[in-house]
């Protein structure tokens, strides 16, 4: 039987404005706050990479069974970030499907590219390993931003800009924001920067009119 | 200490394009673990943001102030 708790909070989707509101309380939830529920997820996706990489190390699972682990992880993980662009599973279309499928096939092709590169030696199993593995952790992001440009840009979007946080910016990335706002996907996308899957940029958004959605 | 038996590290699958359109595919049965692991893995705080309601629930009251770099995380409902 489910179980209801009160302690955990209960959320809408506004569709117009493309963002969730609290239930109990009728407000927006801001857009950090959303960004704060991805990274809890990478943090926790890294961890479940981090554990398969590790029993790879150890020699309790072969190369091909890590690497048809890795990619069931690495499903699930995009597919939860691209519903979380869209404001949850009842508005994921199959559009936002084929989007995060195409971020999973890129993936995919590196995945394999890896696990040759561990076949061959190229890849030594140590630290360097576990450190490039969970890259595909943080490639979350990318389809969390990719998803959510999309929508934002059919929600009425025509403009883009770069923002930096703190932590994680590159010489790119800087050079991306200084641009200011751009027609929206001219900018270049997140995880194509210097950084890579380590960027921790966002995109803000403005209408025709110059309201920042 | 019991003797753990190590797994030979074998070869690297090697995926097809049609290997790697399947794989990229999202299915339903995809969506329902995707769910899952949601559920499983996020903080309390956030497992239920991804089962928003649109239809029958309460719309914001609050109207719609700076987006991305507002100052305040919730508004005071008027």
């Amino acid at each position: 039987m489910a179980q209801f708790n009160t302690l955990t909070p209960q959320y809408g989707w506004n569709k117009k404005a493309q963002r969730y509101y609290d239930l109990s309380s009728g407000t927006f939830v801001a857009s950090k706050d959303i960004r704060a529920a991805l990274d809890a997820s990478i943090v926790a996706g890294k961890k479940e990479i981090d554990n398969l990489t590790q029993k790879l190390l150890k020699s309790q699972i072969s190369l091909a069974d890590w690497q048809t682990q890795m990619a069931h992880t690495i499903k699930l993980q995009h597919v939860a970030a691209a519903s979380l662009s869209v404001g949850g599973w009842a508005q994921a279309t199959p559009a936002v499907w084929g989007r995060a499928g195409a971020e999973l096939k890129k993936q995919y092709a590196f995945l394999q590219r890896l696990a040759l590169q561990i076949e061959s030696g190229k890849q030594p199993l140590n630290g360097s390993l576990v450190v490039r593995a969970s890259m595909y952790g943080e490639a979350q992001r990318s389809t969390y931003e990719q998803s959510r440009r999309a929508e934002m840009k059919t929600g009425g979007a025509v403009e883009e800009r770069r923002e930096l946080h703190p932590g994680k910016t590159c010489g790119d990335c800087h050079d991306q924001a200084v641009l200011g706002w751009q027609p929206i996907g001219t900018l270049k996308r997140i995880g194509d920067s210097q950084c890579r899957m380590n960027c921790n940029c966002t995109f803000s958004y403005r209408d025709a009119q110059g309201n920042i959605l | 200490m019991p003797t753990v038996k190590k797994v030979p590290l074998g070869k690297a699958i090697i995926w097809s394009k049609d290997d790697l359109k399947q794989l990229g595919s999202v299915n339903p049965k995809d969506v329902a673990l995707a769910k899952l692991y949601w559920r499983r893995l996020a903080p309390r705080r956030y497992r239920n943001v991804l089962d928003t309601t649109t239809n029958g629930g309460r719309g914001p009251k609050t109207t719609i102030a700076g987006g991305a770099g507002a100052p305040a995380t919730k508004q005071a409902a008027k």
